[in-house]
């Protein structure tokens, strides 16, 4: 009986030993002094950080757009461009644009916002040693010079005609320079916005509390948790189960699940994004046109659109129809779904007895994408491979130009046409975002005028000329463009969500 | 036991420098790049040439691997690539999650396991016997990823007991166990499997036994002889299974995590292999190596101390 | 090489290897009194039927789409297991993922056996190797396995054989200290120290006579690594590091699945209890097979 009694005695040092490592280490729960009006937002990733100079991702920018504020923003409405931080604003030349401040706006910390804080940002941002990933989006900014408290001019090298959207894109918030030179506005963010950094447990959850000063207004919910949840389907189960608030990215497969729900709001918008079956535009089956143009004939856009269940709109162009610079013209062009054509074709280029390999992202739909495509090409007669690979290796593979076709995606973050055709098709941009190894003289010169061109009416037309030649030559089949679908509980009232796929929550009341 | 327990910290050196060499190579010769994930698709040369330089990764292998070693001398693990924090703090922050789930799953599994192990053995050849020798074959052989998804559907989705994943609250609250239940019991039913097979055959040969013949026959109640007497054999199994399958188990928090969107290591380092973030992928796994390498020799000590016959040269 | 052979045979120094046929014989119909095991083994034999006939048991291309009839649940005409987001027919994808899982589960368990046993013998055989050797081991040992398998994938790429490949490592050291433990104990005996007494070769001595006497552990570890290998390429492919699409990998059926099991749980659940029934299958017979061959024998 002795030998039992030293025996229950381990067990017992060992349970108590577990509990205590267990007690002491895991997260306090939280203080529930919120009460109703907290949302939460189930978020796929975690926040890689939370300063604009030195994130350029999807989850980051969601809480960057709570916390900071960009001179200028897109009504999500009508697209059209408008002063946020910005009073207002002139082109005093092609190559200057100077922009009258709004006054009397403090940051979280008390720092006085003015144009010193915009040269502050803008200088930090586009200096090499902060070696910001998102650099290139100013990068066309030769000076910014303060005129005076609340005036900035910022001087091109040459004429940039997208520099206004480039301004209200995520990346181009303006941060407090003293919280920046103080401390780590990855971990303490220190913006204008209408809510100020809570706490962030990373991996877990990012919290902001709304904040009182700002200069509309208090904001209605108290406070906004970012919950990371990997598994979307998961994130719908908080959703159903009230959890959640507020889910994004979803998948078409999700949206049957959820119509039949009484409590969940589903919301949906034609958005910016395009989704594309690529050529390797250098090398292979790819540099001939008259393949191109086979395998676009035998892509059905409206059986994607169909298999996607309402979250893709179709359109012929390359630049969709949210994009700045569309034309509806452009549907009358391009190529018709036509398999006789496509196996014609596809003959005529020696290709209807080759098989070729799809490459794409083990991520989102792209792998069920990838398995859409190879059936509707296999109809036209061209057998294919697919090969999904981790993101990382996807990306690689695009930069180095190893692929045949490839299916791939632009989310288009600042709405305009150009921040499409140039980093994707300008050959500039080949050995980075230009995967598909585009190259082409005539089309490259005329990306270089939607550029360089300031004039509205102007830059709508050569994008679009632009377009229409990058159809025809179809270094892109486009496959669908996205619909930014977002769903909420029943109770969250006044969301907007805008084409690119950004919500602001400063109206956001919870009933 | 003490020099057992020295030497074995000793090797734990060479261990960890090989393991960190292994995986500083092979992260290395994987295709994609850190700076390239920072960057994200819409990276210019420029943009990516200036990651690389701020991240070091243009010095050569060698230079890249002395640095980094010679930083976890000195016990600083770094910074992520990716979000810039601490590796140490990242871990830090994500390591009570994993060991709770792993300590929930093996509660889990210890409960039963040595159960159902005892009520086979003691009603050896009845339909009960039948009944958990199948359940226990089942576990091992359920997908656990499949096991997790079936759960949340059921248990969250369907009658709503139990929320459906996250782990929000500590585990000694109720909300905090109803939140550990469901993964505890994805990740622990394979184990729970292996002991409940262990106890049995363990608790059968005790019954065989003399000296129960003998505490029978002196009288002592049925239930107690069996009690005491088992249970304390029926812990060997449970110690080898969670000292052998602490791999496994660690390996299945990897999965149990992603799908209750648990806050873990596990979580961590698909992320930070995904992500190509180097540093990340390095300091997760030299803490998971030195866990398992102590788990072992925890074991080691366990069996030495339940069981005298065994000694340790 | 020649006088080798010639002084082996003259002294007829043999390894005490029973009479194989008897043996065999015997494992079986112990194999076959267990009635677990025999459930098991005709699960296999059904799984390798379903796997070699499969284009006589359907009519269906396990990869044809046929976006007109997709997600219909099991009982639908024509499909008596139903058909996934694509339409394909779900029995037939059942069909041709047992060849995958089986195709797998041997090439994969061959592979590390092949591996394992070589370091094992060499191990076990030379002292002066034994010491590295199983260092590597301990080394690959404090992984834990599906880790391991994801570095090696994350470096040789996304792809079925890759996965072969990583599992294959990941049951190297577990086979070779196996190995390693039946040959410490059977190289200093008798018939192998007149072996060596007699100059025959390492090599000889090790294949020929070591190795036959390493075999019982060696299947029994096989049969139950055909289960973990399984498992393992399902949860790999389950992450989107494993089989490619369309192809019909169980576990890739069953992430595909998970979204839609809301709206199709067939879509998951199916794939997801051939997996079991499969893993269990080789499990019992794994567990059979030691109870016939030597109930003391140390293999998990």
């Amino acid at each position: 009986m002795k030998g039992f009694f030293k025996w229950q005695g381990w067990v017992i040092s060992l349970l108590v030993l577990v509990l205590l490592a267990g007690g002491c280490t895991p997260p306090p729960p939280d203080a529930g002094s919120s009460g109703k009006q907290k949302l939460v937002y189930a978020s796929t990733a975690d926040v890689v950080g939370l300063s604009p100079i030195k994130t350029n991702d999807r989850a980051s920018a969601r809480a960057l757009d709570q916390i900071y504020e960009t001179l200028f923003t897109r009504d999500p409405k009508t697209m059209e461009i408008q002063p946020l931080l910005a009073e207002s604003y002139e082109q005093k030349d092609p190559n200057t644009l100077e922009i009258t401040l709004k006054k009397g706006i403090k940051f979280h910390d008390g720092t006085p916002f003015n144009a010193e804080a915009v040269k502050y940002t803008f200088d930090k941002f586009r200096d090499p040693k902060t070696a910001a990933p998102r650099a290139s989006l100013l990068e066309p900014i030769d000076e910014v010079i303060v005129k005076d408290e609340f005036t900035v001019v910022l001087k091109t090298k040459k004429p940039y005609g997208p520099l206004l959207a480039a301004l209200a894109h995520s990346n181009a918030s303006i941060v407090s320079p003293t919280a920046d030179k103080k401390g780590n506005l990855m971990k303490k963010p220190v913006g204008t916005g209408p809510f100020k950094f809570k706490k962030w447990v990373p991996g877990d959850k990012l919290i902001l509390e709304a904040n009182e000063d700002y200069r509309e207004g208090a904001p209605k919910l108290k406070e906004v948790e970012f919950r990371v949840v990997p598994e979307v389907s998961t994130a719908i189960s908080l959703l159903e189960t009230g959890e959640v608030d507020l889910v994004d990215s979803l998948q078409p497969e999700h949206l049957d699940r959820l119509k039949n729900n009484q409590k969940v709001n589903v919301k949906t918008n034609d958005g910016t994004p395009v989704t594309y079956l690529g050529f390797n535009m250098k090398k292979g089956p790819g540099k001939d046109k008259t393949f191109r143009q086979a395998v676009a004939h035998s892509i059905n856009q409206e059986e994607v659109v169909d298999a996607l269940k309402g979250v893709a709109h179709s359109s012929k162009g390359i630049i969709g129809p949210k994009v700045f610079g569309y034309n509806k013209e452009i549907e009358k062009e391009g190529y018709d779904y036509d398999v006789k054509k496509a196996q014609k074709l596809l003959k005529e280029a020696g290709m209807d007895d080759k098989t070729m390999t799809i490459t794409t992202a083990n991520t989102g739909n792209y792998p069920t994408l990838a398995e859409l495509v190879q059936g509707q090409l296999s109809k036209a007669g061209l057998k294919t491979k697919i090969q999904t690979l981790e993101f990382g290796a996807y990306l690689d593979r695009l930069r180095k130009g190893d692929f045949e076709m490839v299916i791939g995606g632009w989310t288009n973050s600042t709405g305009d046409g150009s921040e499409l055709l140039y980093p994707q098709l300008h050959s500039d941009n080949i050995g980075a975002s230009n995967g598909t190894q585009t190259s082409i003289p005539k089309a490259d010169e005329l990306i270089d005028q939607t550029r360089t061109t300031t004039d509205k009416e102007k830059r709508l037309k050569v994008l679009h000329e632009a377009n229409q030649l990058l159809v025809k030559e179809a270094p892109w089949v486009p496959l669908h463009h996205g619909v930014i679908v977002i769903a909420t509980s029943k109770n969250v009232q006044g969301l907007e969500v805008d084409p690119t796929g950004e919500w602001h929550l400063q109206n956001v009341s919870l009933k | 036991m003490a020099g057992l327990i020295v030497r074995r910290l000793f090797q734990l050196i060479p261990l960890l420098l090989g393991i960190s060499f292994i995986v500083f190579i092979s992260l290395h010769l994987a295709p994609g790049d850190p700076a390239s994930m920072i960057g994200g698709p819409t990276a210019t040369r420029e943009d990516l040439a200036s990651i690389r330089e701020d991240l070091g990764l243009n010095d050569p292998l060698f230079t890249q691997y002395f640095r980094y070693i010679s930083g976890v001398v000195q016990g600083d693990l770094g910074y992520s690539y990716q979000t810039k924090q601490s590796v140490t703090e990242a871990i830090m922050i994500r390591f009570p999650n994993t060991f709770n789930l792993a300590i929930a799953s093996i509660i889990v599994a210890t409960v039963i396991g040595v159960g159902a192990g005892m009520i086979s053995a003691i009603k050896q050849n009845t339909s009960l016997d039948a009944l958990s020798t199948i359940g226990a074959l089942a576990g091992i052989s359920i997908p656990n990823f499949w096991l997790g998804s079936v759960l949340i559907l059921l248990f969250a989705v369907n009658w709503q007991w139990f929320p459906a994943a996250g782990v929000t609250q500590p585990p000694w609250t109720l909300q905090g166990m109803k939140e550990l239940i469901l993964p505890a019991i994805t990740l622990g039913t394979g184990s729970a499997a292996l002991i409940a097979r262990m106890t049995r055959s363990a608790v059968l040969e005790v019954i065989r036994q003399d000296y129960i013949r003998t505490a029978r026959a002196k009288g002592v109640k049925e239930k107690s002889v069996i009690l005491l007497h088992c249970m304390r054999n029926a812990m060997i199994p449970v110690i080898t299974v969670i000292g052998l399958n602490f791999g496994f188990l660690l390996g299945g928090t990897i999965i149990t995590e992603q799908v209750f969107a648990i806050n873990g290591v596990g979580r961590l380092m698909i992320q930070a292999i995904a992500n190509r973030d180097y540093t990340m992928v390095q300091g997760a796994v030299l803490l998971v190596a030195t866990l398992f390498v102590l788990v072992n020799l925890l074991v080691d000590i366990l069996y030495a101390l339940i069981d005298p016959r065994i000694r340790y040269e | 090489m020649a006088t080798d052979t010639a002084v082996t045979t003259d002294v007829q120094v043999e390894a005490p290897i029973p009479d194989q046929q008897n043996r065999v014989k015997t494992v079986w119909r112990k194999l076959l009194q267990n009635r677990w095991a025999a459930v098991g083994i005709v699960i296999i034999t059904l799984q390798v039927i379903m796997a070699v006939f499969a284009p006589l048991l359907t009519s269906y291309d396990p990869t044809a789409q046929d976006l007109s009839v997709k997600e219909r649940p099991p009982g639908s005409e024509g499909h008596w297991l139903g058909t996934d987001e694509f339409g394909r027919d779900l029995w037939s994808r059942i069909l041709y993922g047992a060849r995958i899982s089986l195709i797998v589960g041997i090439s994969s368990v061959l592979l590390g056996l092949i591996g394992g046993v070589l370091m094992g013998l060499l191990a076990g055989y030379y002292r002066w190797l034994d010491g590295p050797f199983m260092r590597l081991m301990d080394l690959m040992f404090a992984f834990p396995g599906i880790l391991l398998a994801m570095l090696i994938i994350a470096m040789l790429g996304t792809s079925l054989v890759n996965v072969v490949i990583a599992i294959s490592v990941w049951s190297i050291p577990s086979c070779a200290r196996i190995v390693r433990g039946s040959v410490l104990s059977l190289k200093n005996q008798e018939f192998v120290l007149a072996l060596r007494s007699n100059g025959a070769s390492d090599i000889r001595i090790l294949f020929k006579h070591i190795l036959p006497n390493c075999t019982a552990p060696i299947i029994v570890f096989g049969t139950m690594r055909m289960a973990t290998a399984i498992l393992s390429t399902s949860a790999l492919s389950f992450l989107g590091l494993g089989a490619q699409p369309p192809t019909p990998e169980w576990g890739a059926m069953i992430a595909a699945g998970r979204d839609f099991m809301w709206t199709s749980p067939h879509m998951t659940i199916v794939p997801g209890i051939a997996i079991m029934l499969v893993v269990f299958a080789f499990n019992v017979v794994g567990d059979g097979l030691r109870d016939a061959l030597d109930p003391n024998m140390e293999v998990r």
